[in-house]
């Protein structure tokens, strides 16, 4: 099975070579190479990971993969852009294999318009690391990776950009829905399933967005469901509980802007979210809330940047879950507000991220840490990247979660982990 | 001084050595330091309600309450379950060690009894000796309160909602936290979905001031990184970073070591004291720096001595000059702090104390381990020196402060000034005085609610006592002494905030109706003290000797009255407490005191001090420094000036409090002690800076120019840096004696820093004093030298200024050389081959395009990386700006959006090679002196060999070039050689280029396809091999615009 996973990916990156092939011979030069034809790449990665990222109590993971980028030129106005990966994440165990296609697209440019369909990353936002505004598409939280953005993966949806000079115009309509893969702890007699919507869900998405000038901005508006599960009580029995995880609409309103100013980079971005508990009254459901992050950066001696961001949310119409008097839904209840970081009415916080690079940018070294002061959760991440070569790349981390277990980042405190990882690109 | 300095360069490492021992044992003596959390001790101890309170206290217990309150989701309290949760709790709390058994209160404790009448005298049974379980036993129960309205709206609400217990409990070695910690644990244990327990009481805001203060664990270390930054920002070197946050932290082990083993204790009010000692240290240690780095600049400048003898010379000559004024400074500023050791808070006191010996540590440093440590260094590098001579916006602010001041604008600055000062004043006589614990918190924050819940259920959780005193024992049993108590019952029980009193009154009231068949019209005092000693002596027969034991002592000679508050504020209870005093006097016989005392009486009687108090405490602190300033520059004249700055900062400080609503309290009344402390520095080091201008300089605008720009720049730097670190108390999320200290901190800052570099110099232009203005008259200056002055105060040499000017042909040369290379449009593939020393290469292939913008001058470029695997799919875009710093993108694929990027500096590395930005954009013709050195034939081609120096400092700066040659080729105009030397004036780089071909004929436009540019002094290079070059493409303007970025090449 797993096998058959890998020969598909392998199939999809071989396949468009035929097609590329012959678009692409007319225009160059020189016949370009099989590969470079192709556009393959990707790499193959080996690593060590000391806990999960699900709140299992799993330690020690040692585990491989293989990830494949492939974007042939199909004219010279369309491509086609096919990723995926298969992964061990426990060496020996057969049951750990899997594999996620995470694009598969075709682009087109028709004059100022720009049209793309097919499965594909949709990241909006341009505050650092924490952006309110991207609601689009799924990642797994789960995914043992150094790279928060490895865990993303693409949502089927077609997309149209129309310019006009420096100010663009996208529309969005994404047919099916793939949600987020959140941590989230077992308990024993409690079971735990995902209700997902099928069939037309009429999820779409609209942007304005002007850069080029002094300032990036964009506003957006995104109408489909929310990729953070809601938790919810299925079925109570005497001794047994049935939890279950239902994604349910959101109205989400955006806007931010980019700028600098002197050696300074000053960002900032916020989003008000409509929920369908619009009057607060259903514990099962999120509350409506607003998210700002307002920050900047800055590069000290060259290569030493420091990026700080306040954050603030705030939640409307909040009732304490602790005041429901059902003990079991309170339970369930505190935990919908800890996924949700909803536990409390106001959240502010901080962001912080040093980086700093040395010998020519081969070395680099990273810490980053959020804080929320109401509860004093936070993480620490620190990461040290190292390019032996071009192609082979060490990259050596821990995040540490810290805090009250009902916070946001506290109850993350079991997914607290060192890892290091080799990497071989081609 | 000079020879002091001397000595100590002379022997550097022996000065660090003592300097980590004395560290190192001031530090084991700061483990010793006690930590004093009762916060009766911050109280002024002389002040009647004090007084009273502590013999209240010592004689009837009551010091340490904690309400725990039982309010059922349904129903009322007169249920079972719920009953027997209090009898539960009750139990469980008697068997807590700290807990008064004797004084707990609640249905269920032994002393709350039910007084009843009997055929034969009275029975006085407890209110609950079992949990009542049957209707009947829950009915009697309803009666027994009702016959006994005493402990209506103490233990049970009014509408039997609620019920509370009260638990007395005494010191805890971990404080108050220790205390709530105890009655957690047993309150979760009964906490149910069928009923809702809070926990209240003074005790826990006390415990919440405690964990609130320990935030100062990680906003400390925010604090110092905060201030570090803004060092850094100031001086561009890491040392200028890291030199005065050494000298700082090292004051604040030093300050805690000496409090330690002085034995003075240490309380939570001062947790942000370090904060200051930071600030102050710092501020100290930026002056010396910023001369420090003058002096190299001007040694080295003259070329005299090798750079570790400037260096040398560098830490003397800053030393001697500045030394006596950071002395002087230094000394104002602690005599000021210690001289609020009269205070009789001793939060204050202590915050004297502590910050004093904080910046006599931070003298003792800076002139001791700090110059020793700096000889020690290596002498900066051109890299640093420039970083730290370039022009910023410091430079520009203070620039445009000079002509202010020296200039026909100066009226304006008065003006200004004049107008916030008048509505500061307004501000000023709006601000409240009013202590309140309840204030200091957000009020959304869960046991604000709590309390709040309390308050509104119950007679409230602030007590205020009443000590009633006879002359003779049995004096309380005096009718008239009860039924003055009564009616003083009376009269506060219709005030709104007041939910609850209780006396002994109360009981003989109900003594005197029980023994009267429970007829109402004996719901009175009896008339005689016969009657009434013999009530007591039948209560005590069934009753138990304690029981009393909160209201009257034990020879019945005083009582004490209970009042329960629903608020804690101060200035709500001395409106009483006045009120009261008046109504008083007609209500007791002649011999009977009645003195206040309790919690709230208590933050009272620290508003009333306050008040007094923090008129003395800015009179004392200006008296200091007025005093030491008059005497150090010998004129009243000086101390008055340096005094300006100070006032209206404490103006502001007050103004802005009462504008913006902020309170008067035990925390913010340590602010304007902050600001003038710390800004007593300012004016002394700007005055002493003037002095020795105008001593030296050849005109008074230049003198104020150089003053303001060095002396200046420096109050500036510190003052940014103050205002920063405390700025992050402001994240104190909840605590709001953090965020308002973080406002009016930032905001004395300013004031006090502008104020020292616009009104004061301002006033000594118009007044001219003589302790200034030394010597007579001078010659206003011309334009030309206030430039020169402003050069030369920002640290630029004025050797490239000296230079002779370059000879045209070389000009005319570069100028083609500029343009021989900039084709219209260019789309080309490059390889990027980087090599280290030890010969390991990595290689980079990118996808280049470029268009010429309508100026002629400015390209954009899209780079795109073709390889290596891991950055392929990376997209740069570059909008050049000659007049302004550069646009920016970059498009991570792993990201998958466009994020815009700060510019970078004309020297930075240009994407990681050896080649800056300002070697591929290209170096600007006219910023540099361009001379014909010789003429020579290189690889078979005649060359120009042209010598290029950068025209100013920030050219050079920028540029990261002390000195470019170049060899021109004489055919084409493209460079093919070229030699770099950095900033010190050591050489720094090669470049050569190769195989240069004609790419537009028709605009004869050349391009070098094979460059290769080697560090000489880290031995890493970079050879850049264009495999393909094609000049005017006709690409669109559309193609240099982010849209393309995203598209797969």
């Amino acid at each position: 099975m797993r096998l058959a996973c890998l020969a598909s990916l392998l199939l999809v990156f071989v396949s468009p070579a035929v097609v590329s092939a012959q678009a692409s011979s007319s225009e160059a030069d020189t016949p370009p190479s099989p590969l470079k034809q192709l556009g393959i790449s990707g790499s193959l990665r080996g690593g060590y990971w000391s806990s999960s990222r699900d709140l299992e109590e799993g330690e020690h993971f040692v585990g491989s993969a293989l990830w494949l980028k492939a974007a042939p030129k199909l004219a010279p106005n369309a491509s086609l852009v096919l990723e995926g990966w298969v992964r061990n994440q426990e060496l020996f165990h057969r049951d750990a294999t899997d594999g996620v296609f995470r694009e598969g697209y075709a682009a087109v440019s028709l004059g100022s318009l720009d049209l793309r369909i097919g499965r594909q990353l949709i990241v909006w936002g341009r505050a650092d690391r924490i952006n309110p505004t991207d609601n689009l598409t799924p990642r797994d939280f789960t995914l043992l990776v150094p790279e928060d953005d490895d865990q993303r993966f693409g949502a089927v949806a077609a997309k149209a950009t129309y310019y006009l000079g420096d100010v663009a115009v996208t529309g969005i309509w994404l047919p099916y829905f793939d949600p987020h893969t959140i941590p989230i702890q077992r308990v024993p007699g409690v079971t735990l399933s995902e209700r997902i919507a099928h069939g037309t869900l009429g999820q779409w998405a609209v942007r304005i967005e002007q850069t080029g000038k002094a300032v990036d901005w964009s506003l957006s508006y995104f109408d489909g469901l929310d990729l953070f599960p809601d938790i919810a009580i299925d079925r109570a029995g005497a001794s047994t509980l049935d939890l279950v995880l239902k994604h349910h609409r959101i109205r989400v309103f955006g806007a931010d802007a980019a700028t600098t100013v002197g050696r300074y980079g000053l960002r900032g971005e916020a989003a008000y979210a409509l929920t369908e508990d619009a009057g607060g009254n259903d514990p099962r459901l999120k509350n409506p809330f607003f998210s700002l992050v307002l920050g900047g950066d800055r590069t000290f001696l060259e290569y030493l940047n420091v990026n700080l961001q306040y954050l603030f949310h705030l939640v409307f119409r909040h009732r304490p879950a602790r005041e429901i008097q059902d003990p079991v839904e309170r339970s369930v209840a505190i935990q919908e507000a800890a996924i949700a970081n909803q536990v409390d009415r106001v959240q502010h916080g901080m962001s912080l991220r040093v980086s700093h690079k040395w010998l020519n940018e081969t070395l680099e070294a990273e810490v980053g840490a959020v804080l929320f002061f109401t509860r004093l959760d936070f993480v620490v991440r620190p990461k040290v990247i190292y390019a032996l070569t071009d192609r082979w790349k060490a990259t050596v981390g821990a995040d540490i979660f810290r805090g009250d277990p009902q916070s946001f980042l506290g109850r993350l405190r079991d997914n607290s982990t060192a890892y290091a990882e080799l990497r071989w690109s081609f | 001084m000079r020879r002091y300095v001397e000595v100590i360069v002379r022997f550097p490492r022996l000065v660090i050595a003592l300097t980590i021992v004395v560290t190192a044992l001031l530090a084991l003596q700061a483990t010793n330091l006690r930590v004093v959390i009762d916060p009766s001790s911050n109280l002024p101890q002389k002040h009647p309600y004090v007084v009273t309170t502590e013999q209240i206290e010592k004689v009837f217990g009551a010091k340490h309450v904690i309400v725990i309150a039982l309010t059922p989701k349904e129903g009322d309290i007169f249920a079972p379950p719920v009953l027997e949760k209090v009898q539960r709790i009750t139990t469980a709390l008697l068997a807590t060690p700290g807990v008064a058994k004797e004084n707990l209160l609640s249905l269920s404790a032994r002393r709350a009894k039910n007084i009843l009448g009997t055929p034969d005298g009275m029975d006085v049974r407890p209110l609950m000796e079992t949990t009542p379980r049957t209707a009947m036993e829950i009915e009697a129960l309803r009666r027994a309160l009702r016959a006994n309205p005493v402990y209506l709206n103490s233990i049970v609400s009014r509408d039997g909602r609620t019920t509370a217990i009260l638990a007395e409990f005494a010191e805890d070695e971990n404080g108050f936290r220790g205390m709530v910690e105890k009655v957690r644990p047993i309150v979760e244990r009964e906490r149910d979905s069928s009923v809702e327990i809070v926990i209240g009481g003074f005790p826990v805001y006390l415990a919440q001031i405690e964990r609130y203060s320990q935030r100062m664990a990680f906003l400390f270390p925010l604090a110092v990184l905060i201030i570090g930054l803004i060092h850094y920002e100031a001086f561009r070197t890491l040392q200028g970073m890291i030199l005065p946050l050494v000298t700082a932290l090292l004051a604040v082990v030093w300050g805690l070591g000496i409090m330690g083993l002085a034995q003075v204790p240490m309380d939570a009010f001062n947790a942000t004291t370090p904060i200051l000692i930071l600030a102050v240290a710092a501020g100290h240690a930026v002056q010396i720096l910023k001369r420090y780095y003058e002096e190299y600049h001007r040694l080295q400048a003259s070329a005299a001595h090798a750079p570790r003898e400037c260096n040398r010379l560098a830490v003397v000559e800053s030393l001697a000059r500045v030394g006596p004024v950071m002395l002087t400074a230094g000394v104002v500023a602690a005599l000021g702090f210690f001289s609020l050791v009269v205070f009789d808070i001793r939060a204050i006191r202590t915050f004297g104390v502590f910050a004093g010996l904080g910046v006599l540590s931070a003298l003792a440093l800076e002139m001791t381990f700090i110059p020793a440590l700096r000889s020690l260094l290596p002498a900066p590098g051109g890299r640093e020196g420039r970083r730290e001579r370039a022009r910023t916006v410091w430079d520009r602010v203070m620039e445009t402060i000079a002509a202010w001041v020296t200039g026909p604008r100066r009226p304006l600055i008065f003006v200004t000034a004049g107008c916030l000062a008048v509505l500061c004043a307004i501000g000023a006589v709006r601000v409240v005085v009013d202590n309140s614990t309840r204030a200091m918190f957000f009020q959304s924050l869960p046991f604000q609610q709590d309390d709040g819940a309390l308050n509104q259920r119950l007679g409230g959780t602030n007590t205020f006592f009443l000590l009633v005193e006879g002359r003779a024992e049995d004096a309380i049993k005096d009718p008239r002494a009860l039924r003055g108590m009564d009616a003083i019952q009376r009269f506060l029980e219709r005030e709104p905030e007041i939910g609850k009193t209780v006396s002994l009154a109360d009981f003989v009231k109900r003594m005197n109706r029980a023994m009267h068949g429970d007829d109402p019209a004996y719901d009175r005092i009896p008339d005689s003290r016969e009657l009434v000693s013999q009530y007591l002596l039948l209560y005590s027969m069934s009753g138990e000797p304690g029981d009393f034991d909160t209201y009257v002592d034990y020879g019945y000679r005083s009582a004490n009255l209970w009042v329960f508050l629903k608020t804690d504020r101060s200035a709500y209870v001395q409106d009483l407490i006045a009120r009261l005093h008046a109504f008083l006097p007609s209500q007791f016989p002649d011999d009977v005191r009645v003195r206040v005392g309790g919690s709230v009486p208590q933050t009272a009687a620290l508003n009333e001090v306050m008040v007094h108090g923090k008129i003395l405490n800015i009179l004392q602190f200006g008296g200091v420094i007025f005093l030491i300033s008059s005497l150090v520059f010998r004129s009243p004249l000086a101390g008055l000036l340096v005094l300006v700055p100070l006032a209206l900062a404490v103006l502001a400080n007050f103004g802005l409090m009462g504008l913006i609503g902020i309170r008067l309290d035990i925390a913010t009344a340590l602010i304007s002690a902050m600001a003038v402390g710390i800004g007593a520095d300012y004016a002394i080091y700007l005055i002493y800076r003037l002095r020795e201008e105008l001593a030296r300089g050849p005109s008074e605008t230049v003198a104020f120019a150089t003053a303001l720009t060095t002396a200046g720049k420096a109050i500036l730097f510190v003052a940014s840096a103050v205002a920063g670190g405390y700025g992050v108390l402001v994240f104190s999320y909840g605590f709001n004696v953090h965020i308002r200290f973080a406002i009016l901190i930032a905001a004395a800052m300013l004031v006090s820093s502008l104020s020292a570099l616009t009104i004061l110099p301002s006033l000594i232009w118009v007044f001219r004093p003589r302790f200034v203005f030394q010597q007579a008259h001078r010659r206003p200056a011309t334009r030309p030298e206030v430039v020169a002055a402003l050069l030369l105060a920002l640290g630029l040499s004025p050797f490239p200024v000296a230079a002779a000017d370059a000879p045209p042909t070389a000009k005319e040369i570069m100028e083609r050389n500029f343009v021989a290379t900039k084709v219209v449009d260019s789309v080309s593939e490059a390889t990027f081959t980087l090599i280290n020393r030890n010969g390991q290469q990595r290689i980079r292939t990118v996808f280049m395009t470029t268009k010429l913008q309508p100026n002629g001058a400015d390209n954009m470029r899209m780079t795109r990386f073709l390889s290596p695997p891991d950055i392929k799919g990376t997209v740069t875009l570059l909008i050049e700006h000659a007049d302004r710093d550069d646009d920016i993108w970059i498009y991570l694929p792993a990201l998958k959006k466009v994020r815009r990027l700060v510019a970078s500096n004309k020297r930075d590395s240009f994407v990681g090679t050896d080649f800056s930005y300002g070697d591929v954009i290209g170096h600007k013709v006219d910023e540099w002196e361009h001379r014909l050195l010789r003429q020579e034939v290189l690889d078979g081609q005649e060359c120009y060999v042209i010598e290029s120096l950068p025209r100013t400092e920030t050219v050079k700066a920028s540029s990261g070039y002390s000195k470019r040659q170049n060899w021109i080729r004489k055919d084409n105009d493209v460079m093919v050689k070229a030699e770099f030397w950095d900033q010190a004036g050591q050489p720094l780089k090669t470049y050569t280029a190769r195989d240069i071909r004609l790419v537009d004929p028709a605009r004869r436009k050349w391009q070098e396809m094979r460059l290769e540019t080697s560090n000489v002094q880290t031995g890493h290079r970079t050879i850049i091999q264009f495999d393909k070059f094609k000049a005017n493409q006709q690409i669109k303007d559309d193609f240099f615009t982010t849209r393309y970025m995203e598209r797969e090449p």
